[in-house]
């Protein structure tokens, strides 16, 4: 990573923080939307407490809801306000990109964290393995995050960009499910802490590809020369 | 005399006939509920193999487009996605048939089905991708970048994730004597005769695509064999005009 | 010694082109002007001249530091005038004073406001100081004098004899005073 490089990663951080704090769109999004998920899963299960291991299920699933709906919105928004263009003339396409991923990966760690502490005190389920717990959201979030990341640059430029961000990207995630399922039921004390120490390194796994990856892929896509 | 063509479309015939053949009068398999109905595997299990063989095709054409910029990668890029789509359409639609004639539901929510499904989902978002960009450059870039970016997750669905979770689908059906031995030349009958369909189908596919792109795909020559109207350009320097 | 060179360059939306081969050099101390009717392609080239499009056809040589402000390029709505500069600053590792660049342009005063609230008058200035923010070797203006008033004009003026006097600048425009400015034209049709 040269220093021009990480310089504009550090400029287009900042530019996101300072404009999400500023609209608050995604946290209110992501915060509303997995709220509401959450919401509905404990009235759901209202008469029965649910198992640890539908819990970790259902917890999985508001998490990947919450980022495929939010997350490509830091890409997307450029195309929709018309600014990629901008952000194309002053910043190197892998340094925009992995600026945004990493606004999307403090944004989705943020909304796990609530979201996972919320769901816990809701349906009151005993957090067996609390470091498995943990770094099972960790991970499982900065694997979502880049994930869709990666989905939502590809489709800029696209007429329904939103509708198919989430066609694109929900397949993609399938083995994030699979693995984060298994470290969220560990962590809630189901099966064996191997088994959740494997998945958390498959997760810490896809998340570092897709973040590694990324930006050298979308590099192609987003230069036009 | 029968030209190289007609040859060709001869034994593309014979290998259907002898395939159908050979399907029909191959014995029934032993340990399925309906033996008869095993014969689905003749046309399944070929089809996987071609469904997946396009999907990692797609890949590495999708690479050489991203490296090389070459719109031809692209063109058979575009074919491969859309056949590696179909193939994987065809092995779920008799995936489907065989869970319901031998384990008597349409689905069974068996790993190697549920993680197929999601292939032919990646497949079908790859279409969707490339549909939804309307600037071919674009749609061209996006699409060669996803196909790279799933082939690793699919691949894993394909081989990984079925092998690792208890399976409805043993891999190996034939060698254990279920199948009757026979039946792997069934499938490899079947197998030749949709590689020799597929070809014919990626070829004019592609020439679809190559024909969009037009007189791109001649560097040497830009422009040369326009069917377009070329439209007047001039550049002039300022003040030429009033002085003539 | 050029400093852009364009060979054989073609664009085409769908099978329709919008122009092709198309062959021009740029030298220090020239402005291009770029004339022609709607949707005869002069935005399209100064898009792909800014490395905005690619083209379908031909090559294009040049210079890394590049400027270029256009009517319809958006600015982000939610940040200042300052903070588009020092953006901008920070992504291309440059530390000219912001303020005095503002200044130049006559925005000084509005400095701290959101571009949201901005006239597009006072948007097209502030494009004007993030294209010219870097020294760039060679300008790209697409409509430059469009939603400008009298005193904005002089600005575009200045900048563009400014720029001229280190490199070169390219003008898409049917306006007749920025078409007054031109040591050469191009015309598309």
């Amino acid at each position: 990573m040269n220093s021009s490089w990480g310089r504009q990663v550090r400029a287009i951080v900042g530019k996101e923080l300072r404009t999400e704090l500023r609209s608050k769109h995604g946290l209110f999004t992501a915060g509303l939307f997995g709220f509401l998920t959450v919401i509905a899963m404990v009235f759901a299960s209202y008469a029965e407490k649910p198992s640890p291991s539908v819990a970790a299920g259902m917890l999985c699933v508001a998490l990947v809801f919450s980022a495929v709906v939010t997350l490509p919105r830091t890409m997307i928004v450029e195309d929709e306000q018309g600014t990629f263009e901008v952000l194309q003339l002053l910043a190197e396409p892998s340094a925009a990109y992995f600026g945004k991923a990493l606004t999307n990966c403090v944004q989705m760690v943020f909304a796990s964290f609530v979201l996972g502490g919320v769901f816990i005190a809701m349906v009151e389920i005993p957090v067996a393995r609390p470091v498995v717990f943990v770094l099972g959201l960790l991970t499982l979030a900065l694997a979502l995050a880049g994930g869709t990341s990666f989905c939502g640059a590809l489709v800029i430029g696209a007429t329904n960009r939103w509708m198919l961000a989430g066609v694109v990207a929900l397949p993609l995630l399938v083995p994030v499910v699979f693995l984060g399922v298994i470290a969220l039921r560990s962590g809630l004390g189901v099966g064996f802490e191997s088994a959740g120490s494997e998945s958390l390194v498959a997760l810490a796994g896809y998340a570092l590809v897709t973040l590694a990856a990324g930006p050298q892929l979308i590099a192609l896509v987003w230069r036009n020369d | 005399m029968i030209s190289a063509m007609n040859w060709r479309a001869l034994v593309f015939c014979l290998l259907c006939v002898s395939a159908v053949a050979y399907a029909l009068t191959a014995p029934d398999a032993s340990g399925f509920p309906e033996p008869s109905l095993a014969r689905i595997i003749f046309f399944h299990l070929p089809c996987a193999f071609v469904a997946t063989g396009l999907i990692v095709h797609t890949a590495w054409l999708g690479y050489r487009y991203l490296a090389t910029g070459d719109v031809r990668y692209d063109a058979r890029g575009a074919a491969a996605t859309e056949l590696g789509a179909i193939f994987a359409a065809l092995t779920m639609a008799t995936g489907v048939l065989f869970s319901k004639v031998q384990w008597g539901a349409w689905w069974q929510n068996d790993p190697r089905q549920t993680s197929f499904l999601i292939v032919l989902l990646l497949c079908c978002a790859g279409v969707a991708l490339r549909a939804g960009l309307s600037d071919e450059q674009k749609a061209a870039k996006a699409s060669a970048a996803y196909s790279v970016a799933t082939v690793l997750p699919m691949l894993f669905l394909i081989f990984v994730l079925p092998r690792i979770l208890q399976s409805f689908h043993p891999s190996d059906t034939i060698s254990s004597g279920k199948l009757d031995g026979a039946y792997w030349t069934g499938v490899l009958l079947v197998f030749v005769t949709l590689v020799w369909a597929t070809r014919v189908l990626y070829k004019e596919r592609t020439a679809i695509s190559e024909n969009r792109y037009g007189n791109q795909l001649d560097p040497d020559h830009p422009g040369s064999a326009s069917p377009y109207p070329r439209r007047p350009v001039a550049v002039s320097k300022v003040g030429e005009e009033e002085e003539r | 010694m050029a400093l852009m060179t364009v060979s054989g360059l073609g664009k085409r939306f769908g099978e329709q082109w919008v122009f092709r081969n198309l062959e021009f050099e740029l030298s220090r101390g020239e402005v291009l002007c770029v004339v022609g009717s709607n949707g005869s392609g002069k935005s399209t080239l100064l898009r792909i001249l800014a490395g905005l499009l690619s083209p379908n056809h031909g090559t294009l040589v040049r210079p890394s530091v590049l400027g270029y402000s256009a009517l319809d390029l958006a600015l982000w709505p939610q940040l200042t005038a300052l903070e588009h500069m020092d953006l901008a600053a920070a992504l291309r590792g440059v530390s000219y004073s912001s303020e005095g660049q503002l200044a130049h342009v006559g925005l000084e005063d509005v400095a701290g406001k959101p571009v949201g609230q901005f006239s597009t008058g006072m948007r097209a200035r502030l494009k004007l100081a993030l294209a010219t923010q870097h020294l760039p070797e060679v300008l790209l203006l697409d409509e430059p004098s469009a939603s400008l008033d009298q005193e904005g004009r002089d600005v575009v003026v200045r900048t563009i004899e400014e720029v001229q006097e280190r490199g070169a600048v390219i003008i898409a425009t049917n306006d007749a005073a920025d078409r007054r400015l031109a040591t050469h034209e191009l015309e598309l049709g």
